[in-house]
């Protein structure tokens, strides 16, 4: 199974007019006979990285084969035989090393939110598949596991970042600090920019004879220039040096230190210079006798860098040892050809994968979330997923359906009561959130509870604890709240009904499934699983459905979604004598139903009559010629109802 | 009854003791489950020192700053409250391992002069007296906070200038944060100790009659007041901050320990508790 990728320059956003330019990073590593899967992962410099789908590829592939052709004059024979390596694993390792922060060599670096932007811009170019989709909701869930549990991304490992987390260790908020700043564009770029991203106040640049990069810089981060003469004034407030530049630091070293130094009222200074060519051979300022200094060079920045890295080594060997069990799984996962399955969730649509990403991110966290969907859409699926990807995966997940129980007997039996609390209580109850202790609560059709229900529900979220029926003891428990519904909450808080406290809680992080008319890509992989479960359940061969069938599917709105998919072909493939499901297998239901789009809401001018003649078909052909029940919903007589179907000539 | 508030007295300090074991495992794993757990383990350390406090003020019958041991105690009391509010108001909890073994030291030294028996002075036993020790043990708690976040910037500013950065830079605060609060507690500090000076002052021209202008323990008070004052004005006016306005900070709390402690015990005149 060959993934197919590659390291090119996309200048296009879309694939169809995109000029390929190909890296010289690139060409090197082909000629090198490094597979081109491994290719993908390097990270070039400010060029998006494209993933190439697999189903359609021809037109990027012909134009990608030709410019390496061309570019390492080989044949297409050798083109072809590197580009298609089955091995992807060390591909597939940076990948995910990236989507960690950690560079090829596996070790950190930190650009996990650079790695993202690249990652969707990619994707909006319309090149992102299956794969690449998979391998980045890995990625992310990878990423909060380190992050999570082995504190990875906290210490600094690059010196911008030691400069801006020493900037903040002196200053606290950066807003209100300034900065000034010499040297060339691009070994400044990088620290400004991390200071930016932390709020710094102001930058100052010198205005120095026919530097044009340095006037680019001023514009890029809205600095200020100074003038030599100023110098001395802009040092004399200014918190934090960056020099870059011998000459610069020889000039406000034989002019203005001392006395500017003096002049600071001991107001602390962060110095830091980078100088070419090392330290040793130049001439350091001398700060001894100013006590509020923190001077550095780039020896000291490299030490401290060395030093965390030193520090993540052992983590990282662990986290090695994830990532190769991940990939065992990407490769079992490809190879299985459920390419849209998802542990329990299948879907290709965008929709269902931008869910599989927030369950990736977010299922580490202790944070509760609301799902919220049609019903049948799959909500509790959602809720296994995060279990499954949380660290409480080995614990207990129960499920509690609020709307199924009555009122006192949902209390009781979420918080668990004492023997003679109730007539009938005769032991002491556990309550099934005190069963999910250390585990996951999954609390579906959360809008039906009762307000008494509700506040309990709140003080559990707030303070962790439960209270059972009857009893003066409150127990403290470690329990993630997974709450689901199919009613408009919000409404339900402004109507009253719900209350508006319990709803923020619940609400911290929600997820949308939308129903399935919203995302007709998934009616066929989702009909493929059904097939193959229920062909297995009834041991019959059925293998598909021919077209007439699938058409159907893809028009019938699914009111009741996924679950009614589900039912349908179950029932189909109960029914079917061949080794494809035909029309005449699916329910009735779905074969009368009128198309699900522009009918009843057609577009374009139409007349009244129109109209009419078009509802009273798309009525009929739902719900089966029922003239009984057609005639209820119209709200006309039977005999109306014949006289407009003759007049518009509707027949069965 | 009595046994009971000894046996109490010893209870508090055990239990500020597992507070500050709590602070310290926090201060290596920051982890915020057990942020809850110090919090807690600190307020019933609290609360049982309340317990106590109120049972001396039974025993006795006066407020418990009639003598050394029963001061101590409540000026241990009232330093923690000070330290629980801030620590909630600004969301750091790296403080308390600097500042639970301030209340270690104080709490050990008033359980080792405990007495309840010893009659107290009657000239100690007004008002007018009470509010001065109050405002007093205000001053001291504010002095206080001053100095652990003094060593605390001193600790963190040492291993910034080392250039081999640890655990310091990476559970602490920023410099800034340390300074702000520092030079507030002493502003605070400041006006609260003149204003108690001065009714010691009064009190004591009225009670002693002239005796006591070469009191060791008067003239200690005021150095140290002198102390804080040039933390004051040096900052006002020659911009002394950050490291050297931290180190005038440490250096009067140690004045006010030595003036305290030391003098109370080994040069006690009239300015005493007895």
């Amino acid at each position: 199974m060959p993934i197919f990728s590659c390291g090119v320059r996309m200048d296009a956003k879309s694939r169809a007019d995109c000029d390929l330019k190909i890296d010289s990073h690139f060409i090197r590593s082909v000629s090198d006979g490094i597979s081109v899967e491994e290719m993908l992962l390097t990270r070039l410099d400010s060029c998006v990285e494209s993933f190439i789908r697999l189903s359609d590829r021809d037109g990027f592939e012909a134009t990608f084969v030709k410019a390496v052709q061309k570019a390492l004059g080989l044949s297409l024979a050798d083109v072809e035989a590197r580009a298609y390596r089955a091995e992807g694993a060390v591909a597939v390792k940076r990948f995910l090393n990236r989507a960690m922060g950690l560079n090829e060599a596996g070790e950190v670096e930190g650009h996990i939110h650079e790695f993202r932007t690249d990652f969707l811009q990619a994707r909006e170019t319309g090149l992102i598949g299956p794969y690449f989709n998979r391998l980045y909701q890995r990625g992310l869930w990878l990423a909060e596991k380190a992050r999570i549990e082995f504190n990875l991304q906290k210490k600094a490992v690059s010196p911008e970042l030691v400069v801006s987390d020493l900037a903040q260790k002196i200053f606290g908020d950066l807003k209100g600090h300034s900065v000034f700043v010499a040297g060339n564009s691009a070994e400044c770029e990088p620290f400004l920019q991390r200071l930016v991203a932390r709020n710094i106040g102001e930058v100052f640049f010198l205005n120095g004879a026919g530097r044009k990069s340095v006037r680019g810089m001023c514009d890029q981060f809205h600095g200020k220039m100074v003038s030599r003469d100023g110098l001395g004034q802009m040092l004399r407030s200014v918190d934090l040096v960056l020099l870059f530049d011998q000459e610069m630091l020889d000039l406000i070293v034989e002019h203005d230190l001392s006395r500017v130094m003096s002049t600071r009222n001991n107001a602390p200074l962060l110095w830091v210079t980078l100088l070419e060519g090392g330290e040793t051979a130049t001439k350091q300022p001398d700060f001894s006798k100013f006590y509020n200094v923190y001077a550095y060079n780039r020896n000291d920045l490299h030490g401290i860098v060395e030093a965390n890295l030193r520090e993540y080594q052992k983590v990282i060997r662990i986290i090695n040892r994830l990532v190769v069990k991940e990939i065992d799984d990407f490769f079992d996962w490809v190879n299985s050809s459920d390419e849209y399955r998802f542990g329990n969730i299948i879907g290709k649509s965008d929709a269902v994968q931008k869910i599989l990403e927030l369950i990736a991110r977010i299922s580490q966290t202790d944070i509760s979330v609301l799902i919220d969907g049609e019903s049948g859409t799959g909500k509790e699926l959602v809720a296994l997923a995060i279990h499954a990807h949380s660290g409480r995966s080995e614990k207990p997940f129960v499920t509690v359906n609020c709307g199924a129980l009555p009122e006192g007997l949902l209390e009781s039996e979420l918080f668990g009561h004492v023997k003679g609390s109730f007539t009938g209580a005769t032991s002491n109850k556990k309550g099934l959130i005190e069963e999910a202790d250390q585990g996951t609560i999954f609390l579906d059709e959360i809008g039906e509870t009762s307000q008494a229900t509700q506040v309990k529900l709140l003080r559990f979220l707030q303070e962790g604890e439960i209270k059972p029926v009857g009893s003066n003891e409150t127990r403290k428990l470690d329990v993630r709240v997974l709450a689901a519904t199919n009613r408009d909450l919000e409404k339900m808080v402004e109507e009253g009904t719900f209350r508006q406290d319990l709803f923020y809680r619940l609400n911290v992080i929600q997820i949308t499934v939308p129903p399935l008319r919203d995302r007709r890509e998934d009616i066929l992989p989702l009909t493929q699983f059904f097939v193959k479960k229920y062909s297995d359940v009834t041991h019959k061969t059925v293998y598909g459905l021919d077209e007439g069938a699938d058409k159907k599917l893809k028009r019938y709105h699914w009111p009741g979604n996924v679950r009614e998919l589900e039912n349908a072909i179950e029932r189909a493939v109960a029914l079917s004598s061949g080794q494809v499901l035909t029309v005449e297998d699916l329910p009735p239901a779905i074969l009368g139903a009128a198309p699900a789009s522009n009918n009843r809401h057609p577009g374009g001018d139409l007349s009244l009559k129109d109209l009419e003649r078009r509802h009273i078909a798309a009525t009929l052909e739902e719900h089966d010629w029922n003239y009984d029940l057609v005639t209820r919903i119209l709200g006309i007589g039977r005999t109306t109802l014949w006289r407009k179907m003759k007049e518009y000539n509707i027949s069965n | 009854m009595k046994e009971l508030t000894y046996l109490l007295s010893w209870l508090v300090l055990l239990l500020y003791a597992v507070s500050f074991w709590n602070y310290l495992r926090y201060f290596k794993e920051k982890s915020e489950a057990l942020a809850l757990q110090i919090r807690r383990w600190l307020l019933v350390a609290v609360s049982t020192h309340t317990i106590y406090l109120a049972m001396l003020t039974f025993l006795t019958g006066h407020l418990p700053v009639g003598n050394t041991f029963m001061v101590l105690a409540s000026s241990a009391w009232f330093f923690v409250v000070v330290y629980l509010v801030l620590e909630v108001r600004l969301h750091e909890m790296t403080m308390g391992v600097f500042f639970l073994p301030v209340i270690l030291l104080l709490q050990f030294i008033s359980n080792s002069f405990i007495d309840v028996d010893k009659p107290l002075n009657p000239i100690l036993s007004g008002m007018m007296f009470e509010v001065h020790v109050a405002l007093m043990i205000s001053a001291y708690a504010a002095f206080t906070i001053s100095f652990i976040t003094s060593v605390m910037y001193i600790l963190l500013s040492r291993e910034m200038q080392s250039k081999r950065l640890g655990i310091f830079f990476e559970r602490l605060p920023s410099l800034q944060f340390f300074d702000n609060l520092s030079n507030h507690a002493v502003n605070i500090g400041l006006v609260i100790v003149t204003i108690g000076i001065g009714m010691g002052f009064y009190m004591a021209a009225d009670v002693w009659e002239g005796k006591w202008a070469l009191d060791p323990k008067l003239l200690a008070v005021v150095v140290s007041w002198g102390i804080y004052l040039v933390h004051f004005l040096t900052r006002k006016s020659i911009g002394w901050q950050g490291k050297r306005a931290a180190i005038v900070s440490v250096v009067g709390f140690n004045w006010l320990l030595f003036s305290f402690i030391i003098v109370t015990t080994f040069f006690s005149k009239i300015h005493n508790f007895q």
